[in-house]
């Protein structure tokens, strides 16, 4: 951990990982081990059909729910995103204005260090601890597909698993950026929160009505859900677009904390 | 011709309509330890957030050893060992990791003196930080201030919290940095710790420059509060006649007055009262500002 601010966040990170690890794998078991009597329902596929067409549409391919890899798109890997962006914008938050609210800041800016590379390695801390939760989602869904006499293929799953990354990525990025523009992390970590909840409903408001799907050019959680990994391919472009707008965000904290003046 | 170790012209912040320092004319010579001596809120810690490029200027300019403080700061901070006068350190690391932490950030340290300096000043690098007093907490802060052994050290209120014993191998640290021809900063409100360690010094207050003096000035001039009680009725005449002697108050058998200078030709004037007691201390910080410098608010520095 040597001068490392990477190594150092991601140590201050491990309770927090280890326990969102736990829960997530905890959620990703319940519902493989679940699968067999899922899949066992008599009508199910016709019961989904029935659906209105918005649910239809949020389902995806209805006909796959009684396969593990389309149960699991619907019921894991398709939410999996929000669920790290609540892990990603609660640390992303406090990444700066935390140093600036414990009275940290002093002892570390006061060392030969850009700040630009604070920044970026803290959100590198924290991107790590968000892909490392998503890991143990996929881990345990492997190992709990093996119990059930199930199997998913193994390129699938990675996918799957990298899809959900880039979105939940961007919201740490800014709420990332919220922290270094605040000196307490909650305004940041609110406002993030509010991008998310926005985008969310944005979404589904977009998939409910027809009216609304010019609208997809604006909704992040559109670019997620642009691919279906875990079932069919990833949409690179999407995926691709996800990425950059995170870099532009982390890229706008690093100017922003660099150009920052430290007063309490 | 050598830069100064610290150089700032009308160096200013504002805080919104607060002042933290204005027009700040100093210059600290290499090889000195320079005081930074004021009261609490007087702009001191303003100065050295600027200095380091925590802050940023409303207007003028800050140097050290040569370089801009805002321009450079990266380099500026590789030259400077810092101890903030507010600051809390990772409470879950222990000390070592946490020295070890903060002294490679940038750069690195030699680990032999983090332990002789860890040794000279009793602290404890095992325990973990949220477990020790706060006078063990700055033990460590002044480790990671010296550790780097940088051609510049900035010290902002280095003693809080210290008990004597402590205090005095830090004074012997401040002296051997001298010795070794670094240059401090020790920014106080301690007139005692200032007179003690330092060669020259700086008064700020309310955010302004008041003086810069060198210590034998300041001995020359160092002003003692004075009661007196005798056994026989004072004249205040004989009293008021003595050099040095101000704000004289007698009454009866007891006398107040300020001394400038030595106690001698008192003492000489009291003795045929038969003196029955004498109290003679230092003036606080602000009475010594009123002593000094009556109620001027600015000086700039020659």
């Amino acid at each position: 951990m040597k001068g490392s601010i990477y190594l150092k966040t991601l140590v201050d990170l491990r309770g927090s990982v280890i326990m969102w690890s736990l829960g997530i794998a905890f959620i990703g078991a319940v519902n493989v081990l679940f699968f067999p009597t899922i899949q066992q329902m008599e009508g199910l596929v016709a019961f989904l059909d029935s659906m209105p067409p918005v649910i239809k549409a949020m389902i995806g391919d209805v006909s796959a729910m009684v396969r593990l890899d389309g149960f699991l798109h619907v019921k894991l890997f398709d939410p999996l995103p929000l669920l790290l962006a609540i892990f990603g914008i609660s640390h992303g938050a406090s990444l700066l204005a935390g140093e600036l609210e414990h009275k940290h800041v002093d002892l570390l800016l006061a060392r030969p260090v850009h700040r630009w590379r604070v920044v970026l390695a803290k959100f590198l801390a924290v991107a790590t601890g968000v892909a490392i939760i998503a890991v143990a989602l996929a881990a345990t869904v492997v190992v709990c597909a093996r119990i059930i006499g199930d199997e998913l293929p193994w390129s699938h799953l990675v996918l799957g698993t990298l899809n959900a990354l880039p979105l939940s990525w961007l919201f740490t990025a800014l709420a990332l950026l919220g922290s270094s523009l605040v000196t307490q992390p909650r305004p940041a970590a609110f406002a993030a929160g509010a991008v998310v909840v926005a985008g969310y409903v944005l979404e589904t408001l977009r998939m409910m009505s027809p009216a609304l799907a010019g609208w997809r050019t604006v909704s992040l959680f559109a670019y997620q859900k642009a691919g279906y990994p875990l079932v069919g391919a990833p949409d690179i472009g999407a995926v691709g677009l996800l990425l950059a707008v995170t870099v532009v965000l982390v890229t706008a904290a690093c100017v922003s904390w660099e150009r920052r003046d430290l007063a309490a | 011709m050598t830069a100064p170790a610290i150089e700032t012209r009308d160096l200013t912040r504002f805080y919104g309509k607060h002042r933290g320092v204005e027009a700040l004319d100093l210059t600290v010579h290499g090889g000195e330890v320079f005081g930074f001596l004021g009261p609490n809120g007087a702009g001191k810690s303003t100065t050295i957030r600027l200095l380091l490029d925590l802050i940023r200027p409303t207007r003028g300019t800050a140097r050290v050893l040569g370089l801009d403080c805002q321009g450079q700061g990266l380099e500026v901070r590789r030259l400077v060992g810092y101890l903030p006068g507010e600051y809390r350190f990772y409470e879950n690391l222990d000390g070592r990791r946490m020295l070890e932490y903060l002294g490679h950030v940038g750069g690195q340290v030699d680990p032999a003196v983090v332990a002789s300096l860890a040794e000279r000043l009793g602290a404890d690098l095992q325990r973990p930080i949220r477990t020790l007093s706060h006078g063990n907490k700055q033990k460590l802060a002044i480790v990671q201030a010296f550790m780097h052994e940088t051609p510049l050290l900035i010290l902002d209120e280095p003693t809080t919290g210290l008990d004597p014993l402590v205090q005095q191998a830090f004074f012997a640290l401040v002296e051997e940095a001298r010795a070794a021809g670094r240059t401090v900063l020790l920014s106080s409100h301690n007139l005692g710790e200032v007179e003690r360690v330092c060669d020259r010094f700086a008064s700020v207050r309310q955010g302004r420059l008041v003086g810069v003096e060198t210590m034998a000035d300041l001995r020359d001039r160092a002003v003692r509060l004075v009661s007196l009680t005798a056994g026989r009725p004072l004249d205040a005449g004989v009293f008021a006649a003595l050099p040095g002697i101000d704000d004289l108050v007698v009454d009866g058998l007891t006398l107040h007055c300020t001394v400038q200078g030595p106690l001698q030709p008192l003492l000489a004037a009291a003795a045929p009262y038969e003196v029955v007691d004498i109290l003679s201390r230092e003036p606080n910080l602000e009475e010594f500002f009123l002593a000094l410098y009556g109620q001027r608010e600015v000086r700039h520095e020659g």
